[in-house]
Protein backbone atom coordinates (compact mmCIF):
# COMPACT_ATOMS: atom_id res chain seq x y z
CA UNK A 1 0.00 0.00 0.00
CA UNK A 2 2.52 2.40 0.61
CA UNK A 3 3.93 1.66 -3.35
CA UNK A 4 0.64 2.96 -4.27
CA UNK A 5 0.65 5.78 -1.86
CA UNK A 6 4.02 6.68 -3.35
CA UNK A 7 3.29 6.25 -6.56
CA UNK A 8 -0.40 8.86 -6.53
CA UNK A 9 2.19 11.42 -5.07
CA UNK A 10 4.48 11.26 -7.33
CA UNK A 11 1.76 11.06 -10.51
CA UNK A 12 -0.25 14.08 -8.58
CA UNK A 13 3.20 15.80 -7.85
CA UNK A 14 3.69 15.89 -11.45
CA UNK A 15 0.33 16.92 -12.56
CA UNK A 16 1.14 20.18 -10.17
CA UNK A 17 4.50 20.70 -11.48
CA UNK A 18 2.77 20.69 -15.54
CA UNK A 19 -0.27 23.14 -13.94
CA UNK A 20 -2.64 20.77 -14.61
CA UNK A 21 -3.43 21.05 -10.99
CA UNK A 22 -3.39 18.05 -8.15
CA UNK A 23 -4.77 19.30 -4.95
CA UNK A 24 -8.64 18.74 -5.83
CA UNK A 25 -6.88 15.11 -6.72
CA UNK A 26 -4.51 14.90 -3.52
CA UNK A 27 -7.97 15.81 -0.99
CA UNK A 28 -9.97 13.45 -3.53
CA UNK A 29 -7.37 10.55 -3.18
CA UNK A 30 -6.79 11.02 0.84
CA UNK A 31 -10.54 11.15 1.48
CA UNK A 32 -12.05 9.09 -0.92
CA UNK A 33 -9.52 5.79 -1.08
CA UNK A 34 -7.23 6.83 2.39
CA UNK A 35 -10.45 7.58 4.56
CA UNK A 36 -8.87 10.46 6.01
CA UNK A 37 -11.26 13.52 7.08
CA UNK A 38 -11.74 16.25 4.44
CA UNK A 39 -10.12 18.76 7.56
CA UNK A 40 -7.39 16.53 8.13
CA UNK A 41 -6.81 16.06 4.31
CA UNK A 42 -6.69 19.24 3.26
CA UNK A 43 -3.67 20.07 6.01
CA UNK A 44 -1.69 17.33 4.05
CA UNK A 45 -2.49 18.52 0.59
CA UNK A 46 -0.98 21.85 1.61
CA UNK A 47 2.07 20.36 3.14
CA UNK A 48 2.17 18.65 -0.51
CA UNK A 49 1.88 21.55 -2.61
CA UNK A 50 4.71 23.65 -1.15
CA UNK A 51 6.46 20.46 -2.15
CA UNK A 52 5.66 19.80 -5.34
CA UNK A 53 5.46 23.33 -6.40
CA UNK A 54 8.81 24.21 -4.17
CA UNK A 55 10.58 21.78 -7.08
CA UNK A 56 8.58 22.73 -10.12
CA UNK A 57 9.47 26.68 -9.44
CA UNK A 58 13.49 25.74 -8.93
CA UNK A 59 12.82 24.62 -12.75
CA UNK A 60 10.37 27.48 -14.02
CA UNK A 61 12.48 30.56 -12.50
CA UNK A 62 14.48 31.02 -15.10
CA UNK A 63 12.30 30.04 -18.07
CA UNK A 64 9.20 32.22 -17.66
CA UNK A 65 8.22 35.37 -16.98
CA UNK A 66 6.68 36.54 -13.49
CA UNK A 67 6.17 39.61 -11.71
CA UNK A 68 7.70 39.31 -8.53
CA UNK A 69 5.74 42.50 -6.87
CA UNK A 70 2.49 41.34 -8.33
CA UNK A 71 3.70 37.50 -6.62
CA UNK A 72 4.37 39.59 -3.47
CA UNK A 73 1.00 41.57 -2.80
CA UNK A 74 -0.67 38.15 -4.29
CA UNK A 75 1.26 35.84 -1.32
CA UNK A 76 0.43 38.78 1.56
CA UNK A 77 -3.24 39.61 0.82
CA UNK A 78 -3.58 35.96 0.48
CA UNK A 79 -2.11 35.39 3.89
CA UNK A 80 -4.39 38.11 5.57
CA UNK A 81 -7.55 36.19 3.62
CA UNK A 82 -6.61 32.92 4.84
CA UNK A 83 -7.29 33.68 8.36
CA UNK A 84 -11.14 33.66 7.68
CA UNK A 85 -10.76 31.03 5.61
CA UNK A 86 -9.75 28.51 7.98
CA UNK A 87 -11.52 29.93 10.60
CA UNK A 88 -14.72 28.88 8.56
CA UNK A 89 -13.47 25.34 7.80
CA UNK A 90 -13.03 24.68 11.29
CA UNK A 91 -16.75 25.84 12.21
CA UNK A 92 -18.10 23.90 9.16
CA UNK A 93 -19.37 20.42 9.49
CA UNK A 94 -17.22 18.06 7.60
CA UNK A 95 -20.11 16.55 5.29
CA UNK A 96 -20.66 20.40 4.32
CA UNK A 97 -17.10 21.00 3.44
CA UNK A 98 -16.69 17.95 1.39
CA UNK A 99 -19.49 18.88 -0.94
CA UNK A 100 -18.57 22.83 -0.71
CA UNK A 101 -15.16 21.15 -2.05
CA UNK A 102 -16.76 19.41 -4.76
CA UNK A 103 -18.77 21.97 -5.68
CA UNK A 104 -15.82 24.07 -6.21
CA UNK A 105 -14.24 21.50 -8.40
CA UNK A 106 -17.00 21.48 -10.96
CA UNK A 107 -17.52 25.18 -10.92
CA UNK A 108 -13.40 25.46 -11.39
CA UNK A 109 -13.74 22.66 -14.27
CA UNK A 110 -16.37 24.36 -15.78
CA UNK A 111 -14.11 28.02 -16.29
CA UNK A 112 -11.12 26.37 -17.32
CA UNK A 113 -13.07 24.05 -19.91
CA UNK A 114 -14.29 27.70 -21.37
CA UNK A 115 -11.28 29.36 -21.12
CA UNK A 116 -8.89 26.39 -22.96
CA UNK A 117 -10.66 27.62 -25.99
CA UNK A 118 -9.92 30.98 -25.78
CA UNK A 119 -6.99 32.64 -28.14
CA UNK A 120 -3.73 32.59 -26.21
CA UNK A 121 -2.62 35.67 -26.01
CA UNK A 122 1.24 35.73 -27.40
CA UNK A 123 2.20 39.65 -26.63
CA UNK A 124 4.04 38.34 -23.53
CA UNK A 125 6.26 37.07 -26.39
CA UNK A 126 7.90 41.17 -26.89
CA UNK A 127 7.57 41.20 -23.13
CA UNK A 128 10.36 39.20 -22.32
CA UNK A 129 12.91 40.99 -25.30
CA UNK B 1 19.58 47.03 -15.70
CA UNK B 2 17.05 44.50 -15.77
CA UNK B 3 16.28 42.31 -12.69
CA UNK B 4 15.34 39.14 -13.48
CA UNK B 5 12.71 39.24 -10.83
CA UNK B 6 10.85 41.92 -12.29
CA UNK B 7 10.48 41.16 -15.95
CA UNK B 8 7.71 42.28 -16.61
CA UNK B 9 7.18 46.41 -17.40
CA UNK B 10 6.43 47.97 -13.81
CA UNK B 11 2.50 47.45 -12.67
CA UNK B 12 1.43 49.68 -9.73
CA UNK B 13 0.05 48.21 -6.73
CA UNK B 14 -3.68 47.03 -7.69
CA UNK B 15 -6.90 47.13 -5.52
CA UNK B 16 -7.37 44.14 -8.09
CA UNK B 17 -4.53 42.28 -6.95
CA UNK B 18 -4.89 42.50 -3.75
CA UNK B 19 -8.13 41.33 -3.90
CA UNK B 20 -7.64 38.49 -5.88
CA UNK B 21 -4.51 37.80 -3.60
CA UNK B 22 -7.32 37.86 -0.35
CA UNK B 23 -10.20 35.64 -2.28
CA UNK B 24 -7.10 33.20 -3.29
CA UNK B 25 -6.16 33.36 0.33
CA UNK B 26 -9.46 32.83 1.76
CA UNK B 27 -10.58 29.62 -0.75
CA UNK B 28 -6.99 28.23 0.44
CA UNK B 29 -7.82 28.46 4.31
CA UNK B 30 -11.38 27.11 3.46
CA UNK B 31 -10.63 24.21 1.20
CA UNK B 32 -7.04 23.88 1.43
CA UNK B 33 -6.35 24.49 -1.98
CA UNK B 34 -8.10 26.41 -5.09
CA UNK B 35 -6.23 29.19 -4.37
CA UNK B 36 -3.97 29.05 -7.34
CA UNK B 37 -6.48 28.15 -9.98
CA UNK B 38 -8.15 31.31 -8.65
CA UNK B 39 -5.20 33.27 -8.78
CA UNK B 40 -4.75 32.36 -12.80
CA UNK B 41 -7.92 32.27 -13.79
CA UNK B 42 -8.33 36.19 -12.25
CA UNK B 43 -4.79 36.81 -13.92
CA UNK B 44 -5.61 36.17 -17.24
CA UNK B 45 -9.00 38.46 -16.78
CA UNK B 46 -6.97 41.43 -15.15
CA UNK B 47 -3.65 40.69 -17.58
CA UNK B 48 -5.37 39.16 -20.66
CA UNK B 49 -1.90 39.84 -22.37
CA UNK B 50 -0.29 37.38 -20.31
CA UNK B 51 0.66 34.05 -21.21
CA UNK B 52 -1.08 31.57 -19.37
CA UNK B 53 1.99 29.34 -18.22
CA UNK B 54 3.52 32.90 -17.00
CA UNK B 55 0.11 33.24 -15.53
CA UNK B 56 0.61 29.87 -13.87
CA UNK B 57 3.85 30.12 -12.47
CA UNK B 58 3.13 33.17 -10.64
CA UNK B 59 0.28 31.87 -8.55
CA UNK B 60 2.54 28.58 -7.78
CA UNK B 61 4.89 31.34 -6.54
CA UNK B 62 2.24 33.24 -4.66
CA UNK B 63 0.27 29.76 -3.33
CA UNK B 64 3.23 29.09 -1.42
CA UNK B 65 4.35 30.41 1.55
CA UNK B 66 0.54 31.09 2.09
CA UNK B 67 0.00 27.07 1.58
CA UNK B 68 3.45 26.50 4.05
CA UNK B 69 1.74 28.81 6.58
CA UNK B 70 -1.83 27.29 6.69
CA UNK B 71 0.08 23.89 6.76
CA UNK B 72 2.01 24.38 10.02
CA UNK B 73 -0.90 26.18 11.62
CA UNK B 74 -2.51 23.02 11.50
CA UNK B 75 0.07 20.44 10.81
CA UNK B 76 -0.37 17.64 13.99
CA UNK B 77 -1.78 15.39 11.42
CA UNK B 78 0.19 15.94 8.47
CA UNK B 79 3.69 15.58 10.10
CA UNK B 80 3.60 11.85 9.67
CA UNK B 81 3.31 12.15 5.83
CA UNK B 82 6.69 12.24 4.60
CA UNK B 83 5.32 9.22 2.03
CA UNK B 84 3.73 12.24 0.17
CA UNK B 85 5.99 14.64 0.38
CA UNK B 86 8.89 13.83 -1.13
CA UNK B 87 7.13 12.44 -4.43
CA UNK B 88 5.32 15.29 -4.46
CA UNK B 89 8.96 17.32 -4.90
CA UNK B 90 10.27 14.66 -7.69
CA UNK B 91 6.90 14.73 -9.23
CA UNK B 92 7.06 18.28 -9.06
CA UNK B 93 10.46 18.81 -11.04
CA UNK B 94 9.53 16.12 -13.42
CA UNK B 95 6.03 18.00 -14.08
CA UNK B 96 7.81 20.87 -14.63
CA UNK B 97 9.64 19.47 -17.24
CA UNK B 98 7.05 17.87 -19.36
CA UNK B 99 4.69 20.90 -19.31
CA UNK B 100 7.41 22.84 -21.15
CA UNK B 101 6.78 20.60 -24.10
CA UNK B 102 2.87 20.63 -24.07
CA UNK B 103 0.56 23.27 -25.06
CA UNK B 104 -1.49 25.50 -22.70
CA UNK B 105 -5.22 24.24 -23.71
CA UNK B 106 -4.05 20.87 -23.96
CA UNK B 107 -3.13 21.55 -20.05
CA UNK B 108 -6.48 23.41 -19.35
CA UNK B 109 -8.84 20.74 -20.83
CA UNK B 110 -6.83 18.11 -19.15
CA UNK B 111 -7.06 19.86 -15.87
CA UNK B 112 -10.98 20.56 -16.64
CA UNK B 113 -11.46 16.16 -17.29
CA UNK B 114 -9.55 16.07 -14.13
CA UNK B 115 -11.46 18.62 -11.78
CA UNK B 116 -14.65 17.83 -12.94
CA UNK B 117 -14.43 13.78 -11.91
CA UNK B 118 -13.21 14.74 -8.85
CA UNK B 119 -15.92 17.19 -8.16
CA UNK B 120 -18.71 14.81 -8.65
CA UNK B 121 -17.10 12.54 -6.65
CA UNK B 122 -16.80 15.01 -3.76
CA UNK B 123 -20.45 15.78 -4.16
CA UNK B 124 -22.08 12.17 -4.60
CA UNK B 125 -20.18 10.25 -2.09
Amino acid sequence: MYIVDILISGAIGTLTGMGVGGGGLMVTYLTAVKGVDVKEARIVNLLFFVFASFSALTYYAKRRNTDGRTVIILALSGIAGSYPGSLAARMMPEDVLAKVFGAFLLISSFYVFIRSFRKDNKKSEKCRK
Amino acid sequence: MKNKFFKYPAKPVSAKIICIGGAAGILNGLLGTGGGLLIILALGAVFPEHDAKDDFVTAMAAMLPLSLLNAIKGSSFAVGNALYLIPAAIGGIVGAVIAGKLKSRSLRLILAAITAVAGINMIVR
